[in-house]
This record gives structure tokens, C-alpha cells and sequence, in this order.
């Protein structure tokens, strides 16, 4: 009975051990050895990755992630945890922390935010994880942890849509980015995250938006059931309830503050067209016709928004939306001459409708100015054809 | 490990029952001229001294290992789903059409990373007008496949004749082989 006793107090002080680490936002606390570790290995992950061809390259648009996550620490901290955040080329909502304090966002869910305040929620959530030391504590949670750290890269990679990324990743960062953490510390890093933004001086209304935009993707793509970040993540709407209670409670004194909407737009934009193609070539039709218009709404002068909304048109194949998509070439024409690939849009659309002057017209426009396209043997072929 | 007479002789007949029972294959099969296969509605003429393994729509053969290098001939049903993307084939479609589709559902794989193409025209196979893709990308590991891709719609049905290796030394070796294959192909019954 003392035996049994001794050992039951053992293991609640192991548990204790756990659940007490002192946050890395607090002066004067170092990591633990398993944490170097881990730290260690996430480096190696991280280089991993930066090999891999996922890292979407835009020095503008990460500076400019780097510069609001400044805002929600202090350089106390930063000396602490060397926050980095980076962007991968992926059209799924996703973003991750390794427990050294590199994020990354994905395009996807970057594209779908609408301001910097809303930003500093995803960042600040993923920043939690990492002072919180979240990782550390969910490995010392699991009994075996060589077991652990392989089965997540076997479960995973069978998962559809998952199975790549996670390959792509390490054990580490396809726990962080894909399994999440415990429901306990995924509302921690809620809480927490949320605070951090309030502090900064941001919008405290706008935090709850975040979740809105996850809980539409979920539903149009129907990833409840396929993902496992939406699946142990707390339910989105439970966790935008929780948001919702601080705003109401916590914060009720503290109305408006920081959106930074033209800057956001300014420094994402670029990132908004890139993910709508990605969702074009991925035959994600809604998303890219949205990440267009949202692009387009920023900058109408530009020709790039129209040229895509008309690919988006075009590449459903409907008969029915044809004319919107002549429209819209025609407005990518009009806001730039020079611009081919509108002209090669409107030649494939008007030979696919049978109207082949029209189309002949227009590829020969397209290969005018653009003389060296690597698809000439194509588009002659198409002229041939008009004849 | 030590295996006793007895115990060899277990291991043989209980092999030999499994095998007589149909419950062991022996996919794997070395390359042996011409391959005919009516199921499959395609005939090719293989190099010798491969291996070759078959599933319902797809021939695989390979002399260095799969990983290295491999060609493949697939064929798959317009109205089959694609991996990667939604978009999807349709009869009829223009050789350019179906380059877009195919590219945009390697572009779209989490797999196929840092994905270039190189090259990409219109070809005549056999009867039908195709296309013709060269592509590199990466692995996880960083390691670097090159790939040629010889694809064209006949009815209902995509055909595609593909070979991968490794960038470095693997794909020029056997570069001129695959072009055999490829001169070599023909429909059974061409739609």
C-alpha cells in the first residue's frame, strides 16, 4: 500500500513537471535538456523544408509577418524564442510553430484575411505554442516516444491532401501542422494568443473573424472529415465562442483599435493572386474565383485579376459563365496591350465556342507579342485549325 | 538463422500449397519482347533484361529499381478522378487542353515538389494527336527525377507513356531506351 502510494505520487509529480513549465515569456527561464533537443530537431526539419521547394519566396510579405509578430512580444522574449515567421505554397488554411519559434503560414489562409489584426490572431495564437512550450510538453505526455514520433508520419501519410505536406515535414513540424495539439493547448494558445493581440493595441473584434474564415473553408471543402488539424483541434466554433466571451467579458471596456487594412493589402496582395492560381490548378473553382476578386478589388488597374477571373471562367467549362469570361479578358486587354496571355484566354474560349475568326484573331495576337511562348507548337495548331 | 531439414521442409510445402492456392503471387516478371495485352488495349515492345510488374491499368517496368528509375504506360478512364486536382478530362479535348489538366495535377501534388516543366508540345501517336511533357522536381529528400510523359485521349480513354529517374546520371542512361518503347507502342483496337 506504501509502495503503491509512493508510485501514485511519483507519477502526479511527473505530471506536475509537465504541466508546470514556467512560460519562456518569463525572465530568466532556460529550456530543458528533451527541449534543446527538440529545438535542435526542428532546426533540422526547418532546412528540410527550406530544401524542399515549398517556401514561397516573397521577401515583401514576409518582412511584413515578421514585423506584426514584433509587435505582439517584446524583445526580451525574441531574445528567448527567435520568432521567424516564413510563408509555404499551399492553398490549404493551415499554419504551424515548431517549439523553436519558426511559423509558418500558408498561403491559403494568408490569402483568405482581411487585415493585420486578423493576422496577429493567427500569429499570436502560434506564438503561444511556442512560449508556452507546448511541444515539449505534449511529447513528455506520450509514453513512448520514438513510437510517437514515427507514427505521426505513418498515420499521416496515407491521409488525403495531408499525406504530402506531412511527408514533406518532419515528425515535429507535421505534429504542429497537422495533428495540432490537445484541446487543452489548443485553447491556451487561444486565450493567450488573443491577449497578446488586445495588448498590441489590435481590434479585438476581429479575432473571432479568423475562425469564421476556417469554418467556411471547412465547410466548402468538406475537410471536417478528412483533416485532422479541424478534427483535434477544439471545434471552430467552440473556439470562436471562446473568443467571442473574452470580447464580451475580459475586454468589454476596449472597442475598436488596429486594423492596418491598407497595409495588409498592400504587403498580401501579390500573395492573394498566387494562391488563387494555386486553387485554379487544384480545380478549387469557388476559392479561385474569390482569391480573383479579392485581388481584383484591390487592385482593379491591374490586368493579372482580370486575365484570372476569365481563366477561372473559362477552365469550369461552362457554356453559361463564357460570356463573363470574354468580359473579363476583355478588361485585362483593356488595362494592358501588351499583356498576351488574355489574348490566348479569349482564342482558346472563342475556339472552343466555335466563333474560330474571333479565335484565330486573338491567338495570332498572342503569339505576336509573345513571340518566344514556350506552347507556340500549340497555339499554330489551334490557328491551323481555325483555317 | 538455422533452419533444420524438418523445418525447410515445412516451409517448402506450406509454400507450395500457398502458391497452388493462388493466396503468393509473383508480380514482378522479367521483360521478354513484345507485351500484348488485350485487357489493357495496348502492345509494346519492352527492353530485355527489365523487370516488369503489372496491376489492372498500369504496366511498370524498371532495370535499376523504381526509386531510380522507371517507365510506366497507364491508362485510366476520362471520367476517373485525378489526385491532385479537381479539374478533369473530357473526350474530345484538344492535346493542349488535356497537357493543362495533366501539369496542373502535378503542380497541385504535395509530393511532386519544386515541379518545372521543360517542355511541352503537341506529338502524333499513331493516330492520335497527343502531347509530349518534360518535367524535373524534387522529392522530399531533395533528390532531383526528370520525366518524360507521352500522353493522348483515344475515346474514353487517357493513355499515358512515362519515363522517371534521377536527374543526375540515371535519366540520360536509359534515356534512348525508353525512346524505343515509345516508337514501339500501339493501340490493339484504336477508338
Amino acid at each position: 500500500m506504501r509502495l503503491a502510494r509512493a508510485l501514485l505520487a511519483g507519477v502526479l509529480l511527473a505530471g506536475c513537471a509537465t504541466t508546470s513549465l514556467t512560460p519562456l515569456t518569463v525572465a530568466n527561464t532556460a529550456l530543458e535538456e528533451d527541449e534543446k533537443r527538440l529545438w535542435r530537431r526542428s532546426e533540422e526539419e526547418q532546412r528540410m523544408l527550406d530544401r524542399s521547394g515549398l517556401v514561397y519566396v516573397n521577401e515583401e510579405a514576409e518582412a511584413y509577418l515578421n514585423e506584426v509578430a514584433r509587435r505582439l512580444e517584446s524583445p526580451e522574449v525574441f531574445q528567448r524564442v527567435p520568432f521567424r515567421v516564413r510563408i509555404l505554397s499551399n492553398p490549404r488554411l493551415n499554419a504551424f510553430a515548431f517549439p523553436n519559434g519558426v511559423i509558418y503560414v500558408h498561403t491559403g489562409l494568408l490569402a483568405r484575411l482581411d487585415n493585420e489584426a486578423q493576422l496577429a490572431t493567427l500569429l499570436g495564437h502560434e506564438m503561444t505554442h511556442a512560449t508556452h512550450r507546448h511541444a515539449v510538453r505534449e511529447f513528455r505526455d506520450t509514453k513512448n516516444k520514438r513510437a510517437w514520433l514515427a507514427g505521426v508520419q505513418t498515420t499521416l501519410g496515407g491521409l488525403p491532401g495531408i499525406g504530402g505536406l506531412a511527408g514533406a515535414l518532419g515528425e515535429i513540424g507535421a505534429t504542429a501542422a497537422v495533428t495540432g495539439y490537445s484541446r487543452d493547448l489548443e485553447r491556451q494558445a487561444d486565450v493567450e494568443g488573443y491577449r497578446r493581440v488586445v495588448k498590441a493595441g489590435y481590434d479585438p473584434a476581429e479575432a473571432p473573424k479568423v475562425f469564421v474564415v476556417l469554418e467556411r473553408d471547412a465547410k466548402q471543402e468538406k475537410v471536417a472529415a478528412a483533416s485532422l488539424f479541424y478534427a483535434t483541434h477544439p471545434r471552430l466554433q467552440e473556439r470562436r465562442e471562446t473568443i467571442e466571451e473574452m470580447m464580451r467579458t475580459e475586454f468589454r471596456e476596449r472597442h475598436g483599435g488596429l486594423t492596418n487594412v491598407a497595409v495588409f493589402r498592400r504587403k498580401t496582395s501579390q500573395v492573394v493572386l498566387d494562391n488563387a492560381w494555386m486553387d485554379l490548378k487544384a480545380g478549387r473553382f469557388d476559392a479561385a474565383r474569390q482569391g480573383a476578386e479579392k485581388y481584383v478589388a484591390f487592385k482593379p488597374a491591374d490586368a493579372r485579376g482580370h486575365y484570372l477571373l476569365g481563366e477561372v471562367k473559362r477552365q469550369t467549362g461552362e457554356r453559361s459563365v463564357a460570356e463573363q469570361a470574354i468580359a473579363h479578358y476583355r478588361q485585362a486587354i483593356a488595362a494592358d496591350r501588351a499583356y498576351p496571355a488574355p489574348h490566348k484566354g479569349l482564342g482558346l474560349l472563342q475556339f472552343q465556342l466555335g466563333d474560330k475568326p474571333q479565335a484565330k484573331r486573338a491567338l495570332e495576337t498572342y503569339l505576336s507579342l509573345s513571340p518566344q511562348a514556350n506552347d507556340r507548337a500549340y497555339i499554330e495548331e489551334y490557328i491551323r485549325q481555325c483555317k | 538463422m538455422q533452419v533444420t531439414t524438418r523445418g525447410s521442409l515445412k516451409v517448402a510445402v506450406v509454400g507450395a500449397c500457398l502458391f497452388l492456392a493462388g493466396c503468393v503471387t509473383l508480380p514482378w516478371y522479367p521483360t521478354n519482347g513484345v507485351y500484348t495485352s488485350e485487357a489493357q488495349n495496348f502492345a509494346v515492345q519492352l527492353p530485355n533484361g527489365w523487370m516488369r510488374l503489372n496491376s489492372e491499368d498500369n504496366l511498370l517496368i524498371t532495370r535499376d529499381g523504381i526509386l531510380l528509375q522507371h517507365v510506366t504506360v497507364e491508362r485510366a478512364r476520362v471520367d476517373r478522378p485525378l489526385k491532385n486536382t479537381k479539374k478533369v478530362l473530357t473526350r474530345g479535348m484538344q492535346p493542349q487542353a488535356v497537357a493543362e489538366v495533366i501539369i496542373d495535377n502535378f503542380m497541385s501534388s504535395e509530393r511532386m515538389l519544386d515541379l518545372k516543366v521543360l517542355e511541352n508540345r503537341p506529338i502524333q501517336i499513331g493516330p492520335n494527336r497527343g502531347f509530349r511533357l518534360v518535367y524535373a522536381h524534387r522529392d522530399k529528400e531533395g533528390l532531383r527525377f526528370k520525366s518524360v510523359l507521352h500522353g493522348f485521349l483515344a475515346g474514353d480513354v487517357f493513355y499515358s507513356i512515362r519515363y522517371t529517374a534521377a536527374e543526375r546520371y540515371y535519366f540520360a542512361k536509359d534515356l534512348a531506351t525508353f525512346e524505343q518503347v515509345l516508337a514501339s507502342f500501339r493501340l490493339i483496337h484504336p477508338a
